[in-house]
């Protein structure tokens, strides 16, 4: 007798075993702590794509949050067919492209955010200096990812940052694969650029 | 994120279509985009409590069928009714219901007409027996209280009717369902198809009868003494009086339920008629 059986029954509360896909039809079907687990997955890897698209890390925070509640208010919209990460990142990437269109970005905080990634860390706390390099060395990428134009960043971020497929790519930014690949051709090559203008 | 090896971030790069001499001359841009650190989330419980409260004020306009179901007036309608009709009415039905199921089955003879079969004779007379007690003094302990509702005498009728009548519907179903089942030289549909019409139409009679007599024992009485003259004119056919149930009367006797009910109700409905009944 599966988890998931005793989910689907109402006996149990939705939890790790169930799909993403399974969470939101629940969610469809009135059972708003679904949204648990949901919030739980991709609240972090949201946060962390929106974070080096626009290099500010409280918009992250806060476009992640006005897109798990868009996703929500349309939940009745979504199709469980099709994955639900493609649909939820595609919200997302929408809000975050309405704030390429509104402001200038907001430069990085990394150093704060490296000090949070050392204090979690269970290794041993790197001396000032190699902070100082590791610093130094994502503000650089920082800046030339925001150095990139909008559409090549997405891309480059949802592949080697947050590891999604080609597939996923194409169906969440709703362009054939092959344009995925060009991007992340041209994109690269941008970035070693601007990489090697600012090492 | 989780660290990525070399190997594996050449891997992609073969996949994302690059030339081995733009893999490596790539390799160094794509691992520094994957090891950009990871942050971490400040506020999840705040955001779920949020996205959970946003998914309950949704609920209401884009709810299932069933959910907006058990919300509809006429489901509460029912829901109450049901507290209020006699207890008896629901055992007594089953029982005699199950007696039927039980005597068709040990009596049962290939020669036997369906129509004479002991559930076929007993599904109406239970059905309009339950639809008999639905109203009157003797029911209504809390007519008062009924009466100050802003819900209609006739719906709480109607809701009655329904329960009781679907209540009897069901188990007719189910008593025939499981005579099938046991002799399946019974078919289903023939054997639901003999005492459905009779069921409707002496529910019907009974059910207005009571309501215009505001008599339970008038409704009972003449829906068995007409019963009773409908078993014995299959028994004899000789008999001068219409074979009610024949297929030939079978529209006439859907629209004399139908016509019967609606009369009741508007007659029952009336606030007066409830008055005169207490």
């Amino acid at each position: 007798m599966s988890a998931s059986w005793l989910e689907k029954l109402g006996f149990a509360s939705p939890g790790a075993s169930a799909t993403d896909e399974a969470l939101a039809r629940q969610v469809q079907a009135g059972r708003v702590e679904a949204l648990a687990p949901l919030v739980e997955r991709h609240q972090r890897p949201l946060v962390n794509f929106i974070y080096r698209m626009t290099g500010d890390r409280a918009l992250a925070e806060d476009l992640t949050q006005e897109a798990f509640l868009k996703a929500t208010r349309a939940i009745h919209q979504y199709q469980p067919s099709r994955p639900f990460k493609a649909w939820l990142y595609a919200i997302a990437t929408n809000l975050a492209r309405n704030y390429y269109g509104q402001a200038e970005y907001r430069h990085t905080d990394s150093a704060s955010d490296h000090e949070q990634a050392w204090e979690a860390s269970p290794e041993p706390q790197p001396t000032p200096e190699a902070r100082w390099v590791e610093v130094e060395t994502t503000q650089a990428v920082q800046r030339a990812l925001l150095g990139l134009p909008a559409h090549q960043r997405e891309t480059l971020v949802l592949r080697y940052h947050q590891h999604l497929s080609l597939a996923e790519i194409a169906v969440l930014l709703n362009i054939p694969e092959g344009t995925v690949k060009s991007r992340l051709s041209l994109g690269l090559k941008r970035l070693r650029e601007l990489l090697e203008q600012d090492p | 994120m989780k660290p990525i090896s070399d190997d594996l971030l050449r891997v992609r790069l073969v996949e994302d279509g690059l030339s081995p001499a733009e893999v490596e001359a790539h390799l160094a841009s794509a691992r520094r985009v994957a090891q950009l650190p990871s942050v971490a989330p400040r506020a999840t419980a705040s955001l779920i409590a949020l996205a959970q409260a946003e998914a309950r004020s949704m609920i209401a306009p884009h709810s299932s069928i069933w959910d907006r179901l058990q919300t509809a007036h006429f489901y509460l309608l029912l829901r109450a009714q049901l507290r209020l009709i006699q207890q008896e009415v629901w055992a007594a039905s089953a029982l005699v219901m199950a007696l039927g199921v039980v005597v068709t089955l040990i009596t049962y003879s290939p020669t036997q007409s369906m129509e004479l079969m002991p559930f076929a004779l007993l599904a109406p007379l239970v059905a309009a027996g339950g639809v008999a007690y639905l109203y009157g003094p003797a029911l209504d302990p809390s007519l008062e209280i009924e009466l100050a509702t802003l819900t209609s005498p006739r719906q709480i009728l109607l809701a009655r009717l329904v329960l009781v009548f679907g209540f009897n519907l069901g188990l007719g179903l189910i008593g025939s369902a499981l005579v099938s089942l046991a002799n399946l030289d019974i078919p289903f549909w023939s054997l639901v198809s003999v005492w459905l019409a009779p069921m409707a139409f002496l529910s019907a009679l009974a059910f207005s009868l009571t309501v215009l007599a505001v008599d339970s024992l008038i409704g009972i009485t003449v829906s068995l003494v007409l019963w009773g003259g409908f078993i014995f004119k299959k028994l004899n056919t000789a008999l001068p009086i219409p074979d009610l149930f024949s297929a030939a009367w079978l529209p006439w006797v859907w629209g004399f339920a139908l016509g019967a009910v609606l009369l009741a109700l508007w007659v029952g409905g009336k606030e007066e008629h409830w008055l005169k009944a207490s």
